[in-house]
């Protein structure tokens, strides 16, 4: 389990990361969201043990990471852009990984080189960027980590890479419960992979969210009522969000949707739907005011 | 797991030979260009070059391996810490499980070995060639040691200089010229600081200071002096001490690193300030100095000096820190140092307490007043013992001579605000070391007109006390001599040697005898004047004074023994003597004076041998009230001296009255 504890971090004056706080269980696939300069590089160097935090103690099983060989043996990292020894070849920056992380496998290197086509020995640095990118994943998962930390990891690779590494990724997590953290600028781009996300605006994390639980917990509905609008309406719901568009109302709102459907059909409606609500909208929805601050994180 | 255990990860030093054992590839083959195909070269044609002793190893092409010495040591540690400097790399290198200990002494100790390897394999094949060639009469086995073990300390305190550097920086460049400054900075700072003493404190004794052989301050300028000069145990244990102080404190320094100060100038934010202050301080120093000596010591004109000096350094070490160059906008930190330099200065000045202090007769032990600077010399210094007199001044202890040079000394405070600066005469350096019962020293140094002292200096120099600590003479051993020449000094070159024991141990005591007699004024006419006499004590080392006229005892002893005429220039010498009265302009040439009274008829011409001997032992140097042309025989050589009125022949006197 990692877990982060009100961090905060400054270079000089600025104040990178602001009291942040996460957790991130075994076995999860974690999001971190944000914009360009938000936090996110720093916060994940945080969590890799490169900078030590100002104040609070990032852990992992419960150790302070920094400085800690034991548990950054169990913790590999890719950085936004993978960075190799000068002028090493795959097979020789397999060599130098081994020597560092003890539960490297070779054979699963081999195997892994072998199932994505890597030429391993090549010098990485004459590959492309998507495939210097995929040499890295090999490398990393080859390490069998039990805490894999990706830098926006997906930027650079074709859809068809894209694919084939999110199904590699999904199936470490399956077989050895390996915990990953990965972030993005884009939401939608992790929607397909993460169990929870988490978003980082300013330095600061503003929400931590299970999707699964978020998406069957939001609604989206229109009505429309013959004499207008009951009074009292949706008593005891979190409304969300109100609109009015002629004479049907939007609604976003929170709560069990059997409930609500319930309470509405009580107040005899004209028209009456229950739309589904897009990843993005429950966010923008969820922050409430910060919601608009971050749209163009969420929404591409 | 092994690798856990060691300092040391066997991939990392792979990597680190794939990256940077080039250059210790290229510091063998220097090395080996420099010394063992060197001496190949050399001695490969005994007929050429004979085999002769040399003093150590750095004496072949020493060019080549100080160049190595002075450069390899810190490029290997900008490559080798390189990782620290660019972000990304050091993002990588520190996710890894390593403990930064560990990556520490991977890199050092991998840096060392690339240091050790190429001088041990380099001692080794000279060693080689040593016996191969059979050189044992240029040098031994030893020789080799000494050269390899001062060599490697040397590289490693460079290197380790180096190391320490590159915590304190985020970029690669700031690191090698910082470590080039850092290792310099102790001399830098000694000159620049007893230069800019003497400008503010009237009486610092800066060139005693200078004297104290400064260059031994800093690892480089000491290199640059391997070949002549001698690394001692001491110095070695210094070296080793500075080596490891170095390595810990670069360790230590590493563990508290922030990572992201990859790129910073300055890595640690404490360390801007003292940065950016000693920048300006030290630019401050150098543009007074600069400005002080290109202008004659012109108090403006060194001001202006120091502020440009000032301004110049903050400027430049802002550039730096903001790694732009538009930071002209930020002088408030300017302004803040200006003050406090300002009033630092107005407090050293108002308080006047260097300047102003003489120490109590009480006080004192013993004094010393000299114009040597061997005094600053440590002893067993080369320079003192290897060539020249091999001894020093001894103070005096006598309550009168105490008293006498605590007079002379309020006395040149007294003058201070007076004195004149005029170019056309030489001022004469003394130095006042006080040596007091407590232990400490005062030491005073001033350039001034002795002439003006004339009355403070007599008592001084009159007394015995003074003689005997002061000249060399009077310290020699009389069995240590081997011989004393006099040279005549004129185009004859003539000289007389004595070398008999009975005839040395004579002429010294008549010599000393005659010191002893000789008056201040006489002293001073005579100055420069007469033969030199050389006394030798050693291989190198002999005592220097002179045959004055006034030395009667001597100069009859050597009538005596027949040896006068070669030893002196008498009237047998010269064609004629022609005096005139001076009418010489000060600043004008004598030369042309000295044609034309040849010829003109006003002139007295002397060529009677008796009036002749006269003139030659009252002439005098300096310029006078008569000015008198000795023309030598066999040829249109002349030289040019003096008489005052009081030493002037009487039969030249009656002529011109």
């Amino acid at each position: 389990m990692i877990e982060m504890k009100n961090i905060s971090k400054a270079f000089d004056r600025f104040e990178a990361v602001k009291n942040a706080s996460l957790t991130i269980q075994k076995g999860s696939i974690y999001g971190l969201i944000g914009s360009n300069g938000a936090g996110k590089t720093t916060l994940i160097k945080l969590l890799a043990g490169i900078y030590q935090a100002d104040n609070g103690v990032v852990r992992i099983d419960g150790e302070a990471v920094y400085e800690n060989e034991v548990i950054k043996q169990k913790l590999f990292y890719i950085p936004d852009q993978p960075y190799f020894l000068n002028h090493y070849t795959a097979k020789q920056m397999a060599r130098f990984y081994k020597s560092i992380y003890p539960s490297w496998s070779d054979q699963r290197f081999l195997t892994l080189a072998d199932h994505l086509g890597l030429d391993i020995n090549k010098k990485i640095h004459t590959f492309s960027k998507g495939w210097q990118r995929q040499a890295a994943f090999i490398l990393a998962l080859s390490a069998k980590p039990e805490f894999l930390i990706l830098d926006e990891p997906l930027d650079g690779l074709d859809p068809v890479a894209r694919k084939k590494v999110k199904n590699l990724l999904i199936q470490d997590v399956a077989d050895r419960e390996m915990t990953i953290l990965i972030s993005s600028h884009n939401l939608r781009e992790l929607e397909d992979i993460c169990d929870h996300i988490g978003i980082i605006h300013n330095g600061e994390v503003l929400i931590e969210k299970e999707l699964d639980e978020l998406k069957s917990d939001v609604h989206k509905i229109q009505v429309a009522f013959r004499n207008g609008l009951p009074d009292p309406f949706l008593k005891g719901q979190k409304v969300l969000h109100t609109e009015k568009r002629g004479s049907i109302y939007l609604y976003i709102v929170k709560g069990h949707e059997d409930e609500i459907v319930k309470q509405i059909r009580q107040a005899e409606p004209v028209i009456f739907d229950l739309l589904p609500l897009t990843l993005e909208e429950i966010f923008i929805y969820e922050m409430g005011d910060y919601g608009y601050a971050i749209q163009n994180v969420i929404v591409e | 797991m092994p690798s856990k255990m060691s300092l040391w990860n066997k991939e990392i030093s792979t990597q680190i030979v794939r990256s940077t054992g080039w250059v210790s590839l290229v510091y063998f083959i220097g090395l080996f260009i420099a010394l063992p195909l060197g001496i190949m070269q050399r001695y490969s044609d005994e007929m050429r070059m004979p085999f002769q002793r040399v003093d150590n190893l750095y004496q072949f092409t020493f060019q080549i391996q100080m160049s190595l010495t002075l450069a390899v040591p810190v490029l290997l540690a900008v490559f080798l810490f390189r990782y620290l400097h660019v972000k990304q790399a050091s993002d990588l290198m520190h996710s890894l499980p390593l403990k930064r200990d560990k990556l520490f002494h991977t890199y050092a100790l991998n840096g060392i070995l690339y240091l050790i390897i190429p001088v041990v394999l380099i001692a080794i094949l000279t060693s080689i060639i040593h016996s191969a060639m059979g050189l044992s009469m240029v040098f031994n086995i030893k020789d080799v040691f000494y050269w390899a073990g001062t060599t490697i300390l040397v590289d490693l305190v460079l290197f380790t200089a180096a190391i320490f550097i590159a915590m304190l920086t985020g970029i690669s460049a700031v690191q090698a010229v910082l470590t080039y400054i850092l290792l310099f900075f102790p001399v830098g700072i000694m000159l620049l600081a007893f230069y800019n003493f003497k400008v503010f404190l009237f009486g610092y004794p800066s060139d005693y200071f200078l004297t104290k052989q400064v260059e031994k301050m800093s690892p480089l300028t000491y290199a640059a002096e391997l070949e002549s000069g001698k690394f001692t145990w001491a110095m070695a244990a210094v070296y080793g001490v500075l080596i490891i102080l170095l390595y810990v404190f670069s360790l230590v320094l590493y563990k508290k690193r922030k990572l992201e100060s990859a790129s910073e100038a300055i890595a640690f934010k404490g360390l801007r300030g003292v940065f950016k202050y000693g920048a300006t301080f030290c630019s401050m120093l150098t543009g007074g100095t600069y400005f002080s000596q290109t202008s004659n010591s012109d108090i403006w004109w060194t001001i202006i000096g120091y502020a440009i000096g000032a301004i110049i350094g903050y400027f430049a070490a802002e550039m730096v820190l903001q790694k732009t160059w538009r930071v002209l906008r930020n002088v408030k930190g300017l302004a803040v140092y200006s003050g406090v330099i300002a009033i630092l200065i107005l407090a050293i000045h108002s308080l006047g307490f260097y300047e102003n202090r003489i120490p109590d007769s009480s006080e004192i032990q013993s004094v010393l007043m000299t114009d040597s600077l061997n005094i600053a010399r440590p002893n067993g210094d080369v320079y003192t013992n290897a060539y020249g007199s091999p001894y020093t001044p001894i103070p005096m202890k006598e309550k009168a001579n105490i008293e006498a040079v605590r007079r002379l000394h309020k006395q040149i405070l007294a003058d201070r605000k007076q004195e004149s600066n005029d170019i056309r005469e030489e001022r004469q350096l003394v130095f006042l070391v006080y040596n007091l019962k407590d232990g400490g020293k005062v030491i005073r140094e001033y350039r001034m007109y002795e002439k003006y002292y004339a009355d403070l200096y007599k008592p001084i120099y009159e007394s015995a006390e003074f003689k005997q600590n002061t000249y060399d003479i009077f310290r020699v051993k009389e069995n240590k001599v081997k011989s004393i020449i006099f040279n005549s000094n004129g185009p004859s070159g003539s000289s007389a040697a004595i070398s008999s024991p009975e005839d040395v141990k004579k002429a010294i005591a008549l010599l000393r005898k005659d010191i002893l007699e000789e008056s201040y004024d006489d002293r001073t006419y005579f100055q420069s004047r007469g033969s030199n006499i050389e006394i030798r004590v050693g291989k190198h080392q002999f005592i220097n004074l002179q045959l004055s006229p006034t030395y009667k005892n001597t100069n009859e002893w050597l009538e005596g023994k027949g040896l006068l005429e070669q030893a002196k220039i008498t009237a047998k010498n010269l064609d004629a003597i022609f005096v005139a009265k001076n009418t010489l302009e000060p600043g004008t040439d004598p030369e042309r004076e000295a044609e034309r009274i040849q010829k003109d008829p006003q002139t007295l011409k002397i060529t009677d041998p008796d009036q002749m001997n006269e003139a030659i032992n009252s002439a005098s140097v300096g310029r006078k009230e008569y000015l008198c042309v000795f023309t030598y025989k066999g040829g249109n050589f002349h030289e040019i001296f003096y008489f005052d009125d009081k030493h002037v022949p009487g039969f030249i006197k009656e002529h011109f009255e």
